[in-house]
């Protein structure tokens, strides 16, 4: 066993900068596998440890609390296996900004609790460091989820505005609370306050419920519509979300970035793996007279081998026991960015089986790796090796033949060393086109996702481009579409229906779809048909990629739809990508009107013309139409001028507001005041409100869009390092191996340039088929994985400047790697 | 004779583990147009660093080594690599074959790192293979299915293919065995006869004799020079003695 340790380390003194770069490499893998599984594991448990701190209800059923009937709740007690239920009720508002930490409004999806219905909602424990009394009422004191402090940067006794049209709610942060519901912000207000805010929220009541083990919560919510609508009480506005929901939504951003870490990681260790081969089939080559020697003085060739195994599990066990610290002070990391993303603590404890699994596995493997290769010493008998081997003879055909150069004669030699080592090419080929499709894929995610709002305007299955603009009834469509598009600050503006306003339900399917309506589909800028065509007649209709995978249908198949009482058959014409409207069906003007004979377009979407942004558009449609019924019945303009003009304001003001919430087509006022009669009506408001979809969609991306840029970023960057780093390996083991043939050539009068030039040239057809492999792999991966939701923008001439980009890099650090030739003397090689 | 190649105050110092051993010091030397020069000397003479030092294989500690009227000596190493290729041919004692090449690439090898390849240079390395008893069966053969004379003659094809102004030869029978040694030596007396410029390093008698002239070096200095008639124009038996005697003289 000494001698076996002392051959390993001789070898390993003999080449210390590749043994430093393949332990860089082993500890990159430990310590990115053991950080990243370790941190997996508690990262997981974070969102079950807040609920059951929080004793948050598991499922909630939301719906408006004027639809909510406490009688209701007897239906559901009888479902069987439902427990604890509870309900509470609170304030939602979808259109209310918040002012961030730069004085930019940013969409702020908010609910308000009173102190007592947080209570009714889960274990409230407030923490608060400033006394109750130290923040007076007139200051709007909240207490904010403890996720958003770090989110909106926000401190105790600090404020924070919240802006709705053009009035602005100023609050003071009082304290923080944990509080299991993630998907928007809940602050706890006064009641002063909440009496406030009840005029421009929506009020909702949530059901929350458990359910006992092996009930399904989603049959339970089914269950209870039904019974719901068969006895009278409303539940057609009902929304869902249970546990499940969330859990899976909790960490979506972390467990990318833990998932893309595992993937570098082996990576790396497969790159560890051919890399391993390289060297030592070089240094059995390079060193195969000594070897003889050995075999000479009695060394059996098991003793060898394993002197190289040996070698080799040293290189690991210094890289695992470094990439172990890495790994530990990774999972820290992991565990810290999640934590600041939801803003509540996680265990910091390192999972000592996941961290021991990788390190003894890695061991295992490098060690068992190297000794399989190293096994080839059996080939060589003393005689054999001392022969330099049999593998140096050549009996077969010369690639290459330098009698037929046409060109470059570096080039030539080039080919002809790459065709002679066929085993290390396919061995290079296959680490490159791993780490080519690593990052390739990269790119295109990084191109798709990481800069944000593209992933939603390719695939959301809805115009994003525009502001939506919802008009009030009876408005004259043609007309306002005419008057629209002549502003010159409109491109073009597409009337369509309400998102959600029409379920059509299709039987045969036992399920519903929402309507899309547009008169041509051709003018539309987001809906991408991946199949077949745009519906152009009223019995053809389009679905989603979802929809066509869930219930088998394809372009050419029919569509049973019922509205009220109206079925209609369609035929499907085509299948588009969808990934926030999976389950709607998109029709024409004349489609919906089969179904819906009464059907006029209640929404258009506004295009804005080039360089005009949004709040210039916001702007403008205010000067020409007037506030919208939504911003003027909030009762949030300030109201000035002589005392008509005053009052004419204030009889709009609730004329929109009755409009607004209930629904109200045409209003008339009159008012006496004195001997004066003012009177007026609903004409001049067009506008019901406003709603920009990309924005809540993007919000709502936002953190995960941000997460994969960096984990993108961080891929390419240390899928780079690892090609350089092979690169740099395999020059070396190159031009140790290839010494003597170097110093011939130098000898020769090749220049050292020249053979730099044949080296880093020789590997550029594997480097080339790997990047097409690579390539074709990463593009393969990428539709692979949106095939759920439909189809990725792949920009071919980008991949392909990618692709030259990263041939370039290949031979630039080939290049550099074999700089070592200048190292080589002639005269040492010839006086050795 | 017209002198190509010449040294002033040529040194060359090795360090040796803070120990500096002095080879070859203050030499001057002219090597002549035509000429074949052997440089002969006991072992640690100093007579292969010589060689390395005026092939522009290694670079001088001090003093300068002219080829014609450029100093080579202040050459970088690509500079130096480009000038052996042009004007330089090597026969190592070791011969030095590419082992991964065939016999007509290593020929080749060393033809296209001066010039581009042509039919005409294809015919010339077939031809010169051919000349030296390489036959056409056996080009595609690989250095270690050769023998060591097949080899060296390769090696001295490669070495003169590009038809360089100055060959250089460092033991080039020192592997070989009798009859091979004196088939490479006629092949270089052929190219001499041809009025080839050679420079070889030898401690060989018999392979001294087939010189022109014969530069004794001691402790890095030269310290005799013997000239001699070109081979076959003179009595062997005569040409031996003088030889023979100089050396005695030189105390070999």
């Amino acid at each position: 066993m000494e001698k076996i340790i002392r051959l390993a380390r001789a070898n390993i003194r003999r080449h210390k900068k590749e043994t430093v770069l393949l332990g860089v490499l082993i500890m990159l893998c430990m310590m990115l596998l053991s950080g990243a599984l370790s941190a997996e594991r508690n990262i997981q448990a974070m969102y079950p440890d807040l609920m059951a701190r929080t004793a948050s209800p598991e499922n909630a059923l939301t719906l408006d609390t004027k639809d909510f009937d406490r009688r209701s709740l007897r239906l559901l007690e009888e479902e069987p296996g439902v427990q604890s239920i509870k309900t509470y009720s609170y304030l939602y508002s979808y259109d209310m900004r918040i002012l961030n930490a730069q004085g930019k409004e940013e969409l702020f999806l908010v609910s308000f609790f009173t102190e007592e219905n947080e209570r009714l909602a889960e274990n409230y424990t407030p923490d608060r460091t400033l006394a109750e009394t130290s923040v007076p009422a007139s200051a709007h004191p909240v207490l904010m989820p403890r996720h958003l402090q770090k989110k909106y940067h926000l401190q105790e006794g600090g404020t924070f505005s919240i802006v709705r049209g053009s009035k602005k709610y100023t609050f003071t942060v009082a304290g923080f609370y944990e509080c299991g519901n993630q998907e928007f912000a809940r602050l706890i207000v006064t009641d002063t306050d909440y009496a406030v805010l009840k005029t421009v929220c929506n009020r909702l009541t949530d059901i929350g419920f458990s359910v006992t083990e092996g009930t399904d919560a989603r049959a339970v919510r089914e269950h209870w519509i039904a019974k719901c609508n068969d006895t009278g009480f409303r539940a057609d506005t009902v929304t869902f979300m249970s546990l499940a929901d969330y859990r899976s939504n909790f960490n979506t951003e972390t467990a990318y970035v833990i998932k893309i870490i595992e993937i570098m990681a082996v990576i790396i260790l497969i790159a560890v793996a051919v890399m391993i081969g390289f060297r030592i089939i070089s240094d059995i080559q390079e060193q195969i007279v000594s070897i003889g020697v050995l075999e000479a003085l009695g060394y059996r060739s098991r003793e060898i081998a394993l002197s190289y195994a040996a070698e080799y599990f040293l290189i690991a066990l210094a890289g695992c026991v470094l990439g172990c610290a890495g790994g530990i002070g990774l999972n820290v990391a992991l565990i810290r960015i999640a934590e600041n993303m939801k803003g509540y603590p996680a265990s910091h404890s390192v999972s000592a089986a996941a961290v021991a699994a990788v390190f003894f596995g890695l061991l295992l493997l490098i060690s068992g790796l190297a000794y399989r290769k190293a096994r080839a010493v059996r080939k060589y008998p003393p005689v054999l090796a001392f022969r330099k081997g049999i593998g140096n003879h050549h009996f077969g055909k010369s690639h290459f033949p330098l009698e037929k150069t046409r060109s470059s004669v570096h080039l030539r030699l080039a080919l002809k060393g790459f065709a002679d080592r066929a085993r290390q090419n396919i061995g290079l080929t296959f680490v490159m086109s791993i780490t080519t499709f690593a990052v390739v894929l990269s790119f295109i995610l990084y191109s798709f996702l990481g800069k944000g709002v593209n992933v939603i305007t390719s695939l959301a299955g809805h115009e994003m481009n525009a502001l939506e603009i919802t008009v009030m009834t009876g408005i004259d469509c043609d007309a306002f579409k005419a008057e629209l598009e002549a502003m010159p600050e409109i491109r073009k503006a597409l009337p369509t229906c309400d998102m959600g306003k029409y379920t059509l339900t299709a039987p045969e399917l036992n399920t519903e779809f929402q309507a899309d309506v547009f008169r041509d589909y051709a003018q539309t800028e987001n809906i991408h048909p991946i199949e077949g065509r745009f519906p152009q007649h009223d019995n053809e209709l389009m679905i989603s990629k979802q929809s066509s995978a869930r219930y088998q249908l394809k372009t050419g198949d029919t569509v049973r739809l019922k509205y009220d009482s109206i079925v209609q058959d369609y035929l499907v014409t085509g299948v588009v990508t969808a990934l926030v409207n999976a389950e709607n069906v998109y029709l024409t003007e004349d489609g919906i009107r089969r179904i819906n004979p009464t059907y006029v377009p209640t929404t258009f979407l506004v295009y804005p013309a080039e360089g005009v942004d949004e709040n210039t558009l916001r702007a403008v449609l205010d000067r020409r139409f007037g506030k919208s019924a939504q911003n003027l019945g909030s009762g949030e303009e300030e109201i000035t001028g002589s005392y008509e003009e005053r009052i004419r304001a204030r009889a709009e003001q609730v004329m929109a507001a009755v409009m607004e919430q209930n629904g109200a087509a045409h209003v008339e006022y009159a008012i006496v005041s004195g001997d004066t009669v003012i009177a007026g009506n609903s004409d001049s408001i067009k506008i019901k409100a406003f709603f920009n979809m990309s924005e809540l969609v993007y919000s709502a991306m936002a953190s995960l869009c941000s997460a994969v840029n960096i984990t993108t970023k961080l891929f390419m960057a240390m899928s780079a390092a690892v090609v350089m780093m092979i690169l740099s390996i395999l020059m070396a083991s190159e031009i140790r191996r290839q010494r003597r043939e170097l110093g011939i050539m130098k000898g020769l009068g090749y220049t050292s340039k020249e053979l730099m030039l044949q080296l880093a040239f020789r590997i550029m057809p594997a480097a080339l088929l790997a990047v097409v492999i690579g390539t074709v792999l990463s593009v393969g991966a990428t539709k692979l994985l949106v095939s759920a939701v439909g189809v990725v923008p792949i920009h071919l001439p980008q991949i392909i400047v990618l692709d030259l980009l990263i041939l370039a890099f290949c031979f630039g650090c080939a290049w550099l790697g074999a700089g070592r030739i200048k190292k080589i003397s002639v005269c040492e090689l010839m006086t050795e | 004779m017209r002198s190509i190649l010449h040294t002033e105050k040529l040194c060359k110092t090795f360090s040796n583990g803070g120990l500096q051993q002095h080879v070859i010091k203050n030499l001057d030397l002219d090597i002549y147009e035509g000429d074949f020069t052997v440089v002969m000397g006991a072992s640690g003479s100093g007579k292969s660093t010589l060689l390395y030092a005026l092939s522009g294989m290694d670079k001088p500690t001090l003093g300068k080594v002219f080829f014609g009227e450029e100093d080579i000596s202040a050459y970088t190493n690509d500079q130096l690599a480009v000038f052996r290729r042009k004007h330089c041919g090597f026969v190592f004692q070791s011969i030095y074959l590419l082992d991964s090449m065939n016999v007509f690439d290593n020929v080749m090898t060393g033809a296209l790192a001066a010039q581009k390849n042509s039919p005409a240079l294809v015919q010339r390395v077939g031809d010169r293979l051919k000349a030296v008893g390489i036959g056409e069966k056996m080009w595609q053969k690989y250095p270690n299915q050769l023998s060591g004379g097949e080899c060296q003659r390769i090696g001295i094809v490669r070495a003169v293919i590009n038809e360089p102004q100055l060959l250089f030869a460092d033991e080039p029978t020192g592997s070989l065995n009798s009859a091979a040694g004196c088939d490479v030596l006629d092949l270089f007396t052929e190219l001499h006869q041809k009025g080839q410029s050679i420079v070889m390093v030898t401690h060989d008698l018999r392979t001294a004799l087939r010189g022109s002239r014969v530069i004794y070096l001691r402790d890095g200095s030269i310290v005799g020079e013997h000239k001699m008639p070109a081979f076959g124009t003179d009595d062997p038996a005569a040409r031996r003695d003088r030889l023979q005697k100089f050396l005695d003289e030189m105390g070999w």
